[in-house]
């Protein structure tokens, strides 16, 4: 049962970072509240305060721009990215992958922020936004910083935000010619939490030779890892499913995932291995 | 013979209220004063009590009452085998024991109480594996018992085994195992009960078996020493059953015994976690199973042996071997025939009805099996279900008398539609085909002294038609289905007719909806109502048509004359005639029906059911050997459902019935650590969802029941039975490997191929 809490809906960032700034450990932002009041249902969590910025429109966009990209507003649902022309157009590995996340209900509550924020390593969108280079910007009254989102994860459900910071926006760089992306999560039911999820982004040159490689596991470890001595196989490489099947290898002995009730560490890294050679697979021919 | 109502598809009667939320769940009913009562569960699945202090909990503003297993009569116990106290004061035998239970005026308040009792235990070692608690040195987990075997020694022994396994050709034996699975209803179990002055009770409550349940709440206020009283249930709209609520349990003596003490409505309703941890999943089972056939494919005998989980307490789930001898005696023709059973308990949690009632575990090992069986001879396996299939007018080893039997159109019809002969036995890109039959109780099955339902039919003078039936209607569509009987049988049109289920002091007794029974035992009871209430009608519109009796013809609601039509009446003007007269009468009638089927011997031998239901299920799948997930490509089911009265509501309960088998087969599971229930919530657990649906195709056949309404079975539960065999035997085409233990996870297939590859 949830415990007694002050409800907070400020009317703008300004005022939610306000709020924030006062109440600190003692609150949470509420965002959509998918995975929020789960941990609060299950006792996990309980706040004194909770700050609902679900309805902050200024955070809710998304726009596209030649150059630099695009932006994400962290109060944008699942939803309105899965069903984004222009994320359908530019980066149609995100609204795939949203189109898998969970039920519609949840895609219609849940916001990109908010799922991040979590930092659920069996998160779906991490991974993808890591291998297309994505930065996360966090607003607090002292300012703003954005960093790398693979570098936004420390732990289990945490992250580098301090307690008086907010997601801002997610920002995807425009892919450079000739790149491709892919990602696939294994599990039992079509939408359901990974077992474990697989993004790779590649880039080729005009020869075909793979200039850049991304590769991020999903729900393989603490936090969305990079496989990067996997990657580091396949760049300066051309089109090869042995040299693919043999990446999955390596990103499967680099990676930490653990047994649970779903699956054994053991499957978990032989799932790691073959989806790393698929995605390479699926990446390649994206392109 | 051609129908108005009978076999049109008409949306369920109850669909308008569901979706626009107007039906009232057991979370929707609130009484004046009512209090909310929680449950203090044990912290371990095995533990001596040393003491309970409650002390706190009582002082806690806002709480009206706590009690403990003192508050019970001492040797007071429920359950199939009375060995369940509805609350523990001694000894705790799993997690889901209940301890302590504390009302409220809020259910905040009663979950603060539950944190303030305290309760002290002496832990003691668990036993969670049966075959653990069957050794000779295991403790004993019930010592008013003596051992941890219970006494029902299930044993159908028909023919001679031993002799037909030495003659027959080819011998199969094989072990499955299959798992614990959860009904996964959507309204939570609950209930609220309440005492009149008089010391009445009323129970709202979602039961399947209203009936039942008056008696042993009877039972219980006696034992509190409340003779005499009233027990009056109200059913609630109940947001699924599946063989859940078909008994009573601990939260409702705790729910009678808080509003007895505190003289207010008290209201139980569990949460999403209680609905998966303290109710009864279906139980688990370790088969050994041994086949055998001639040299032309004739099974010679069949031979079964079989440890169920019975957890720490009984319900009706250890009766299931009484269904799973079905069909191990009767599935196909089996000359000879041996099951035993064993049903132990553990400190794991214990098991109930789920549809199917054990049917879903014995078939999955039968049909399994015989495709090996079909290997070991090397006959294929479609033609040796040909050969073997029951046929109408068979009297099977255990003594079922086959009525209508349309197994071999199933079984042909299934092959057919899977393009069997092409498919089968290619493994072409890692694709295959299975099928596997079953058989199912469809005309009613007498577990109990009477399989019977009441009905009683009244008129009004508006035409319209109350039908008071002892059925209940679970989400399955009784309702429905009962008023197109009678309205097809009066004349009148179906929303003309109103049926009212839900209060036993209202409506007549009924057994229970277990057994896939309600359409042909309700169905039939209203049926033979409705025609004596239209024999009266009849000779009212003869006089009132001045025409014989037989040449009344009533449709729409208008009565007419067949040989001159234009003599009419509407049947509203015809009621208010007769009814507003001098020495006036009411078209009122009644019927209990009760079928011819008889209940098992003590040779468990009889003819349990009225009529026998088949089908066939056949499925193509497609196995990723890199990860061993199985895909389903396509999926036909076709049943013999006697007459469909209602192909719509029909072929609903075969599509539920086929996505809980595939969840079955493939993906559900209740995974217990130590007693401990570790995925006991909608993320963990894996039931389907929408966007797993594979494309299902259903195939009705239609072999008139003479002894249903207008010739119907029931159809309830044989949508699962045969689902996790037909796709075990799909995966064992398309890549060779036979998993024997449910649910068949990607990573049981993928250490299967490992294995084949290396051997």
């Amino acid at each position: 049962m949830i415990h007694d809490f002050h409800y907070l809906r400020p009317d703008s960032l300004q005022e939610a970072m306000t709020m924030l700034s006062e109440y600190g450990d003692r609150s949470k932002i509420l965002c959509g509240g998918q995975s929020l009041l789960i941990v609060m249902r299950q006792g996990m969590v309980a706040p004194e305060y909770v700050i609902d910025i679900k309805h902050l429109n200024e955070l809710n966009y998304i726009r596209f721009d030649e150059k630099k990209g695009l932006a994400i507003g962290a109060t944008t649902t699942h939803r309105a990215i899965e069903k984004s022309d222009v994320i359908k157009r530019r980066y149609p590995v995100i609204a795939d992958m949203e189109n898998r996340l969970a039920s519609i209900q949840t895609r219609n509550w849940g916001t990109i922020g908010g799922n991040l924020a979590h930092a659920d390593p069996a998160g779906d969108p991490a991974p993808v936004l890591i291998v297309l280079g994505a930065e996360i910007t966090l607003a607090s009254l002292k300012g703003e910083r954005t960093m790398l989102l693979e570098e936004f994860f420390v732990d289990y459900f945490t992250t580098q935000l301090n307690e008086d910071e907010i997601i801002k926006e997610i920002n995807v760089p425009v892919l450079p010619p000739r790149s491709g992306c892919a990602y696939q999560k294994f599990n039992l039911l079509r939408n359901d939490m990974g077992i474990v999820g697989v993004a790779v982004k590649v880039t080729l040159n005009e020869a075909g030779v793979c200039t850049d490689a991304k590769i991020c596991l999903g729900n393989a470890g603490r936090v969305p890892i990079r496989a990067r001595k996997a990657e580091g196989a396949v760049i300066g490489q051309k089109y090869d499913e042995k040299l693919f099947a043999e990446a999955g290898k390596i990103a499967s002995e680099e990676c930490e995932p653990v047994s649970d009730i779903h699956a054994s560490e053991e499957f978990r890294r032989h799932l790691v291995s073959v989806l790393t050679r698929r995605m390479l697979v699926a990446a390649w021919k994206a392109i | 013979m051609s129908f108005n109502i009978i076999g049109k598809k008409i949306p369920k009667k109850d669909a308008p209220f569901k979706v626009t939320g107007q039906a009232l769940y057991i979370d929707d009913v609130e009484l004046p004063g009512m209090l909310y009562g929680k449950i203090l569960y044990s912290k371990y699945p095995h533990a001596r009590i040393l003491h309970i202090d409650t002390s706190k909990a009582e002082k806690l503003p806002g709480v009206k009452a706590v009690i403990t297993a003192k508050d019970f009569p001492p040797h007071f116990r429920i359950g199939f085998m009375k060995d369940n106290p509805p609350l523990k004061g001694t000894k705790v035998l799993s997690t889901r024991d209940e301890i302590a239970a504390v009302c409220a005026i809020s259910p905040e308040i009663a979950e603060e109480a539950l944190d303030l009792i305290s309760v002290e235990y002496e832990v003691l070692q668990g036993i969670f594996d049966p075959l653990v608690a069957m050794r000779e040195d295991a403790p004993i987990l019930h010592e008013e018992v003596g051992s941890n075997i219970l006494k029902l020694p299930w044993r159908l022994v028909c023919g001679d085994v031993e002799k037909a396994k030495k003659e027959s050709a080819y011998v199969v034996e094989d072990t499955f195992t299959t798992q614990w699975v959860t009904h996964c209803c959507l309204a939570t179990s609950g209930c609220v009960a309440y005492f009149d002055v008089n010391n009445n009770l009323t129970m709202y409550s979602n039961t399947q078996i209203p009936s039942l349940a008056q008696n042993e709440f009877l039972e219980a206020l006696t034992a509190l020493g409340l003779r005499n009283r009233r027990v009056r249930i109200i059913q609630v709209t109940i947001g699924g059953g599946f063989g859940s609520k078909l008994d009573t349990y601990p939260y409702e003596y705790i729910a009678i015994l808080l509003a007895l003490k505190t003289r207010k409505p008290v209201k139980i309703v569990f949460s999403r976690d209680e609905e998966f941890f303290a109710t009864s999943p279906r139980q688990c089972t370790i088969t050994k199973i041994s086949q055998g056939c001639d040299r032309d494919g004739r099974l010679t005998f069949r031979e079964v042996e079989m440890i169920l989980d019975n957890g720490a307490y009984t319900s009706w789930g250890a009766t299931t071997p009484s269904v799973m001898m079905m069909p191990i005696s009767s599935l196909y023709r089996v000359p000879n025939v041996k099951y035993t059973a064993t049903c132990v308990y553990t400190n794991n949690t214990y098991c109930q009805a789920m549809r199917g009632y054990g049917n879903p575990q014995a078939t999955f090992a039968i049909e399994s099996s015989l495709d090996h069986l079909a290997e070991e001879s090397g006959i294929d396996p479609y033609d040796l279900r040909i050969i073997n299939a029951n046929e109408p007018g068979e009297i099977t080893p255990q003594g079922f008398r086959v009525t209508t039997c349309g197994l071999k159109e199933c079984i042909e019809e299934v092959a057919k539609r899977l393009n069997w002969k092409e498919k089968r036995g290619r493994g072409l890109k890692k694709r295959g085909v299975g099928i596997a039959s079953l058989i199912h109780v469809g005309g009613g099955a007498r577990v109990y002294k009477s399989d019977g339902c009441g009905t009683i039919i009244k008129m009004d003078d508006f035409g319209k038609v109350d039908v008071f039936t002892g059925a209940s209607d679970i989400g399955q569509g009784a309702d429905t289905v009962i008023a197109q009987i009678v309205a097809e049988e009066l004349g009148v049109p179906v929303e003309d007719v109103n049926v009212i289920h839900n209060d036993t002091d209202i409506c007549p007794w009924d057994v229970g909806v277990h057994a896939s029974r309600t359409t042909f035992v309700a169905g039939n009871s209203a049926l033979f109502a409705a025609k004596k209430i239209k024999k009266k009608l009849l000779e009212i519109l003869s006089k009132l048509l001045e025409v014989p009796p037989e040449d009344v013809a009533i449709k729409n609601g208008i009565a007419f004359s067949k040989s001159d039509p234009q003599k009419s009446i509407p049947l509203a003007r015809a009621l208010r005639r007769i009814h507003f007269t001098t020495g006036g009468s009411m078209l009122m009638a009644e019927h209990f029906y009760d079928p011819q089927n008889e209940n098992l011997n003590k040779e468990f031998r009889g003819n349990l059911s009225a009529a026998y239901a088949y089908g066939t299920h056949g499925v193509e799948v497609e196995v990723d050997t890199e990860t061993g997930k199985v895909k389903i490509l396509k999926y036909v089911a076709a049943h013999d459902v006697g007459r469909a009265i209602n192909p719509l509501l029909l072929e609903g309960q075969i599509y539920g019935g086929v996505l809980q088998g595939i969840g079955y087969a493939l993906s559900e599971k209740m995974i217990y650590d130590n007693g401990y229930l570790k995925n006991g919530n909608f993320l963990d657990y894996k039931i389907l969802t929408v966007r797993d649906v594979p494309p299902v195709e259903i195939v009705i056949i239609e072999t008139n029941e003479e002894a249903g309404p207008f010739g119907a079975k029931g159809i309830g539960e044989p949508g699962l039975v045969p689902t996790a065999p037909a796709i075990a035997n799909a995966i064992y085409d398309a890549v060779g490997v036979r998993i024997r233990d449910l649910p068949i996870t990607p990573e049981k297939v993928l250490k299967a191929l490992k294995e084949k590859n290396k051997g």
